[in-house]
């Protein structure tokens, strides 16, 4: 119980993103349930594994500390109430009345392009230098852009060849 | 029928999404737009943007073409499908984790996603700002949000709501 409403609240107010630094405030720093090597384990399994990393970290924190029931009460408390807030915002967006949210809406549009340009920069960054990297980033993009490989096919192929080129630049 | 075309639609999109949300965008953009003509490119990159407005992760904007396509039930259907099956999925493998702990493929497996995942990214990026540039003061907005992300610490949906209010300024009765 106590759980499901912790997650109630980080769902329903994580704007932006917060919600990984505010889980972690709130198992590890104010409650003491997880230790910090847990909650780094938890976000590693998150890391390499699909789904929406939050989402990850709140079912296996349930996981850890609830079994099963832990499981389900952490997957509802930590998506429910944010699908919520975003149906409010969906039904207000899309009403053909209201034009000056539409001119809101093109703003908001462009801005969130940019911040994905400027997150791809951030976190591309570090590899700026790394041949192997750059080149799988490059092919990607044309395997995607011009040829519009599916993202299967697409994991099928470069998965191997990544993982092979990161052997081959570690045996040097 | 419409409500299981979304399921299986956002179900694969699910089991696909690694590296978070962004990853999955051009998929969702070919599935939704190019393949079954649910929305236009222009509502998939506002769509994106309301998704990064509200809480929660950009996966969300499965819920927004849901609603967009068969109202407040497509939403759920599309929910459930983009957040059941990879939720299921990592619980699996959490119970694989403690078995093989240490396992060295794990750190290889994640390091090789990393460029893969960064591509997908760009990718996005292009997608996107295909459907929301359309003009010298949009792209304007975008260099200034991408410059916000590098330069300041500020909370990413308070940036996609200064530019809604400035899109409110610039683009209204325009």
């Amino acid at each position: 119980m106590r759980l499901f409403t912790i997650f109630a609240v980080i769902s329903a107010t994580a704007f932006g993103g917060a919600g990984i630094p505010m889980m972690r405030q709130e198992f590890v720093s104010r409650r003491g349930w997880l230790t910090e090597r847990e909650f780094l384990d938890i976000y590693a399994v998150a890391q390499v594994s699909p789904g929406a990393i939050p989402v990850s970290i709140a079912v296996l924190i349930g996981r850890r500390l609830a079994g099963s029931a832990g499981f389900w009460v952490c997957l509802v408390a930590e998506t429910v109430p944010g699908f919520l807030v975003l149906m409010v915002i969906a039904v207000l967006s899309m009403d053909p009345h209201m034009g000056i949210l539409r001119s809101a809406l093109k703003g908001c549009a462009a801005a969130a392009v940019g911040m994905m340009i400027g997150n791809s920069i951030e976190l591309s960054w570090p590899y700026r230098a790394k041949i192997v990297d750059l080149a799988i980033m490059v092919a990607v993009g044309i395997a995607v852009l011009v040829f519009h490989t599916s993202l299967a096919l697409m994991f099928l192929i470069f998965i191997p060849v990544s993982i092979f080129a990161q052997r081959l630049v570690r045996a040097e | 029928m419409i409500y299981w075309q979304l399921l299986a639609v956002f179900a694969v999109l699910s089991v696909l999404g690694f590296g978070g949300g962004n990853a999955i965008v051009p998929q969702m953009f070919t599935d939704v737009v190019t393949q079954h003509h649910w929305i236009t490119p222009v509502e998939f990159s506002r769509f994106y943007a309301l998704s990064r407005l509200a809480p929660g992760p950009a996966m969300t904007v499965s819920a927004l073409v849901g609603y967009a396509v068969a109202g407040f039930s497509g939403a759920c259907v599309a929910a459930v499908a983009m957040f059941l099956p990879a939720a299921v999925f990592v619980y699996v493998l959490a119970h694989a984790w403690d078995r093989f702990h240490d396992h060295p493929g794990r750190k290889i497996f994640a390091r090789a996603m990393i460029p893969i995942v960064l591509g997908l990214s760009w990718v996005g990026a292009v997608i996107l700002g295909r459907g929301a540039l359309d003009g010298p003061l949009t792209i304007v907005i975008a260099l200034i949000a991408a410059g916000a992300m590098l330069r300041t610490k500020l909370n990413t949906a308070l940036v996609i709501a200064l530019a809604g209010v400035a899109g409110i300024f610039l683009f209204h009765g325009s």
